[in-house]
C-alpha cells in the first residue's frame, strides 16, 4: 500500500492560543508544567487572551478527566455510543484507501485547468494541457495536466458521502461553483474537515475568486497549525492564489516552504520557483 | 522499530499502535484499541466542557472521525493522548464559533448588569486593592471555564438580549425551568470561580431574571 511522505513536525509548534507548545501541553496534561512555564502562562491570561483562557479551561478540565478518572455516569453514557462508534471507525479504517499523495495531484490539476479554461474563454473547463499563471515581470507559468479526477469520498456516514460524491462529481465536471458549495455544506456539518477547506480553496481559485481562496486557505493554515497536518500542499496553493494575487512576497515564502516539503507539489513549487523573476 | 505482530494489541504502547496503523498491518485492530483506550476520558471531557450528554457524544464521534482522517500524518511530536486533546480543543472552538459563544469575540467588555450581578460590587470596594480591569478579567476566565451549555447561555442573556424563554425553545429544554436552570448554575460556578481567583465572595444568591 502506498504511505504518505513524513510529515516534518516544528519544534514548539503552536496550539490553539498559540502560547503553548505540544510539550508544554503534554506536561500540563500530566500535571508537570513546570512552575515557572505555569505563572508564565497566567500572567499571558491576566493579559486577557481570550482564545488561551478557553485553551486553560479546557486543559484543566482535560487534565482532570486524566488524572481524577471517569465519573461512572460519563462511563456509561460512553459505553452507549462506543457500539455505534466502533462500527463506524471499523467502516473507516477499512474505507480509507486514499491518501493525500494521491489525492492532491488531482486537486493541483484542477487549478491548473481553470488557467487554461480561463485562457481559452470556458468556465467550465475542458480538456487542457497548461496553465497560464502571469509572473511579475513577464511571462507565465505553464506545465502540463496529467490527470484530473475528483476529491475521493471519504466519510462513512450517509448525508457526508453523499456530498462527497456530488463535491466530487462536481469538482471533476469543473463545475466549481457548485463543488465549492457543496464542499462549505460539508464544512458545516464538520467544520474539522482539513479536506474539505482546502479543496474549497482551491475551487475558489479556480473560479478566479482569489481574496475568498487565500481567505480559505488562511483558515486551513490555522487548521494544520492545530492539528500539525502536512502543509506542503497547502503551501503550494497558497503560493499560487498569492500569485494569482500578485503579492509576490508571500507567493515566494508560501513555494518556499512547498519547495522544502517532498512529493509532487513539493517538486512543482521548486520548479515554479525556478521561473520566478529574481 | 515496528511493533512485533505477534504482541497482542492490549501490550503495546499507544505509538507502537499509530505506527502499526500507519503500516497498515492490523490497522482495524489497532484503531479499535486505540479508540476503546481513550473514548471514555475523551467523552467525559466533551460531556464536563460542554454539558449535554447528546452532543458531547456527537464531537466525540467527530474526534474519532477526525482521527481516522488524519492518523496517517501523526508523526509523535508529542504524545498520541496530547494529539487527541489538540483536535478536541480545536473542536470545541469550532463549537464557540457556531454558537457565538467564542470568548475572543466577547472579552471587549464585560456586560454591565452581568457586571453588576457579580463582580461591580468587590472590585469598587477599596479594601479589596483590585481594580476593575483585574475582575474584568477575573470574570472572562471564569466565563470561558463554564459549561458551553452555560456559557451560551449567559451569552444570550447578558450579550444578546434574549429571553430566557427564547433559549428554552432554541436550545430544546425540556426540563421545567429550561433555560433559567441552566443560568442560576452558571451564575453559581461564575460566583465561585470569582471567589477562587480572589475578586468576589461566594454569594449564593442567585438573581436569574424571571
Amino acid at each position: 500500500m502506498s504511505h504518505r511522505e513524513p510529515v516534518e513536525l516544528k519544534p514548539g509548534f503552536p496550539a490553539g492560543c498559540g502560547y503553548l507548545s505540544p510539550g508544554d501541553l503534554e506536561a500540563a496534561i500530566a500535571g508537570r508544567l513546570p512552575a515557572a512555564r505555569a505563572q508564565e502562562f497566567e500572567q499571558h491570561l491576566d493579559g486577557g487572551c481570550g482564545e488561551c483562557a478557553t485553551l486553560a479551561a479546557d486543559l484543566e478540565a482535560f487534565a482532570a478527566v486524566v488524572s481524577g478518572g471517569v465519573l461512572e455516569t460519563e462511563r456509561r453514557e460512553a459505553d452507549r455510543q462506543a457500539e455505534l462508534l466502533g462500527a463506524r471507525l471499523r467502516r473507516a479504517a477499512r474505507g480509507r484507501q486514499t491518501t493525500w499523495g494521491r489525492r492532491w495531484p488531482s486537486a493541483a490539476a484542477a487549478v491548473l485547468v481553470v488557467g487554461v479554461a480561463a485562457w481559452l474563454g470556458l468556465r467550465d473547463g475542458g480538456p487542457a494541457d497548461g496553465l497560464d499563471i502571469v509572473l511579475p515581470g513577464g511571462g507565465s507559468y505553464v506545465a502540463a495536466v496529467k490527470s484530473f479526477s475528483a476529491p475521493p469520498v471519504l466519510r462513512g456516514e450517509r448525508n457526508l458521502e453523499e456530498l462527497w460524491r456530488s463535491a466530487g462529481s462536481a469538482y471533476e465536471r469543473g463545475r466549481y461553483e457548485r463543488a465549492q458549495k457543496l464542499l462549505a455544506e460539508i464544512l458545516e456539518q464538520q467544520p474539522d474537515s482539513f479536506d474539505a477547506r482546502v479543496y474549497r480553496g482551491v475551487c475558489l481559485l479556480a473560479l478566479e475568486r482569489v481574496g475568498e481562496a487565500r481567505a480559505v486557505l488562511a483558515e486551513a493554515r490555522t487548521q494544520a497549525a492545530e492539528q500539525e497536518l502536512s502543509t506542503t500542499s497547502l503551501a503550494w496553493f497558497e503560493g499560487l492564489a498569492a500569485l494569482a494575487d500578485g503579492d509576490v512576497r508571500a507567493a515566494s515564502a508560501a513555494l518556499d516552504e512547498a519547495a522544502a516539503g517532498t512529493g509532487a507539489d513539493a517538486e512543482r513549487a521548486r520548479e515554479l520557483i525556478g521561473r520566478l523573476p529574481d | 522499530m515496528a511493533a512485533s505482530p505477534e504482541r497482542p494489541l492490549a501490550s503495546l504502547s499507544d505509538e507502537e499502535l499509530v505506527r502499526r496503523y500507519q503500516e497498515g498491518a492490523g490497522r482495524e485492530g489497532a484503531l479499535l484499541e486505540l479508540y476503546e483506550r481513550h473514548r471514555t476520558v475523551t467523552y467525559a471531557f466533551f460531556r464536563r466542557r460542554i454539558g449535554i450528554p447528546e452532543i458531547a457524544a456527537e464531537e466525540n464521534q467527530e474526534l474519532y472521525v477526525t482521527v481516522v482522517a488524519h492518523l496517517e500524518e501523526f508523526r509523535g511530536g508529542s504524545s498520541f493522548r496530547t494529539w487527541l486533546f489538540q483536535i478536541a480543543h480545536h473542536r470545541l472552538s469550532h463549537l464557540r464559533r457556531r454558537w457565538r459563544v467564542h470568548v475572543d469575540e466577547r472579552c471587549a467588555d464585560v456586560p454591565e448588569d452581568l457586571w453588576d450581578q457579580l463582580a461591580a460590587p468587590v472590585a469598587g470596594n477599596p479594601d479589596r486593592r483590585l481594580d476593575q480591569d483585574q475582575a474584568a478579567r477575573a470574570l472572562r476566565r471564569c466565563i470561558a471555564a463554564l459549561p458551553e451549555i452555560e456559557r451560551l447561555v449567559i451569552y444570550g442573556q447578558y450579550y444578546v438580549g434574549t429571553t430566557l424563554q427564547e433559549l428554552t425553545e432554541e436550545l430544546k429544554l425540556t426540563n421545567k425551568s429550561g433555560a433559567r436552570a441552566l443560568l442560576i448554575a452558571a451564575q453559581r460556578r461564575l460566583r465561585s470561580c470569582l471567589a477562587q481567583a480572589g475578586i468576589a465572595d461566594v454569594e449564593d444568591s442567585p438573581k436569574a431574571p424571571s
